[in-house]
């Protein structure tokens, strides 16, 4: 069986998109986040950088001016970062009518949501 | 952490990014050594910041391998579904087992591994493999595959897919309980036991890191184990770094990344045998 490349090359670009687009988001977020929180002269001390703000608090202290939201922004950007991925290569095979390989990153997706549930218990 | 720290940690993952990308491995084991050993930081903390410099590494790499249309990306979803499971399962695992003994194995394991990739007769980076399929379980799940990159250089290989999920399978595992990646364990196991050309390897490789290591950093943050501040400036260092090593990777021999690999292979295992 040849898989020949023009099947792939509409994956290529969103799945590539779906990455870079993360990946950028993220480490906007980190660094200017990380710039913002040493020129506020590390507001909450020096061990704050690590502070994680719960979910439904984050934008919330982001339009307060907390610099530490916009770091945990990025972390959020950087782990969502892969599941984005995967739905949009599930999307590509699907517009392709690629059943097989649909079923594929469904799969991955289902595994890895089993995962992060089973670990988390 | 002061902002001298701060800097420090960003050139320390930018060095971690360029080389981890190069070689197709997320860097880990350079990090979890150095976090270890030189600055004194607890096992479990070090292991779990490693995961999320190496989600930020893989992210960053495959960005670029992707542009390169390096990757295969069908054969990395496949993979991918095996090497997380293997992941979760490695991490019960390894409480069951002596930390101590089982370094002490691995490390001479990743020892002899590497001095093979070094001492092996230069075998010239072939671009199109055997396709033609093994007799018997060596073919298990035959695939032939054919891949164009962005350069126009073709890749034809056939491999059996069937002992390629077992391997991913393997490599979640073991990538799980030394808190690496585990790209210096599926590159030279692809490029030796299947015949993956290198670059194609590195690249599939990178892009199956990012959704193993992206499960095991959330589950590390959910266990408190991850230092942010740390994470977050060597993750930053990491991205460029990573394009970096993406870029040079088209003007490394594939036969040089194999021996990058194996240079790597051995500072691991020297650094499990002496804790």
């Amino acid at each position: 069986m040849r898989e020949i490349e023009p099947l792939d090359k509409e994956t290529y670009i969103w799945v590539g998109r779906a990455l870079r687009t993360g990946m950028y988001l993220s480490f906007a977020s980190m660094s200017l986040g990380l710039l913002w929180w040493l020129a506020a002269g590390m507001p909450g001390g020096q061990q704050s950088v690590s502070t994680q703000i719960p979910l439904q608090r984050l934008l919330l202290e982001l339009s307060a001016g907390n610099p530490l939201a916009l770091l945990n922004m990025g972390v959020l950007f950087l782990l969502a970062t892969p599941a984005v991925t995967l739905l949009t290569a599930i999307i590509t095979y699907a517009a392709q009518r690629n059943w097989r390989f649909v079923a594929v990153g469904a799969i991955v997706a289902a595994i890895l949501l089993f995962s992060l549930a089973l670990s988390m218990k | 952490m002061d902002w001298v720290a701060v800097v420090a940690f960003v050139v320390f993952g930018l060095a971690v990014g360029a080389y981890g990308t190069l070689i197709g491995a997320g860097g880990g084991f350079i990090v979890v050594p150095v976090l270890v050993l030189g600055l004194g930081w607890p096992h479990q903390q070090a292991v779990a910041t490693s995961l999320f410099v190496v989600t930020a590494n893989a992210a960053s790499g495959s960005a670029s391998y992707l542009r390169q249309k390096r990757v295969d990306i069908r054969t990395g979803l496949q993979f991918a579904a095996a090497t997380i499971p293997g992941a979760v399962i490695g991490s019960y695992l390894v409480q069951l087992l002596s930390g101590r003994v089982f370094n002490i194995i691995f490390g001479i394991v990743l020892v002899i591994v590497s001095s093979y990739l070094m001492l092996r007769p230069g075998k010239p980076e072939s671009h199109n493999a055997s396709t033609a399929r093994p007799e018997g379980l060596r073919g298990w799940g035959w695939t032939v595959r054919h891949i164009v990159d962005a350069r126009g250089q073709a890749f034809d290989y056939g491999f059996p897919k069937g002992w390629g999920i077992l391997l991913s399978f393997g490599v979640g595992f073991m990538s799980s309980i030394l808190g690496i990646g585990g790209g210096i364990i599926h590159v030279p196991a692809l490029v030796t036991l299947f015949d993956f050309p290198a670059h194609v390897a590195t690249a599939t490789s990178h892009f199956v890191l990012v959704f193993s290591t992206a499960t095991g950093t959330i589950v590390q943050l959910f266990n408190g184990n991850v230092r942010l501040g740390e994470a977050i400036s060597m993750s930053v260092g990491a991205v460029i770094g990573a394009q970096i090593g993406g870029e040079l990777s088209h003007r490394v021999k594939g036969q040089w990344i194999v021996r990058g690999l194996a240079a790597a292979l051995t500072l691991v295992g020297i650094r499990l045998i002496i804790g």
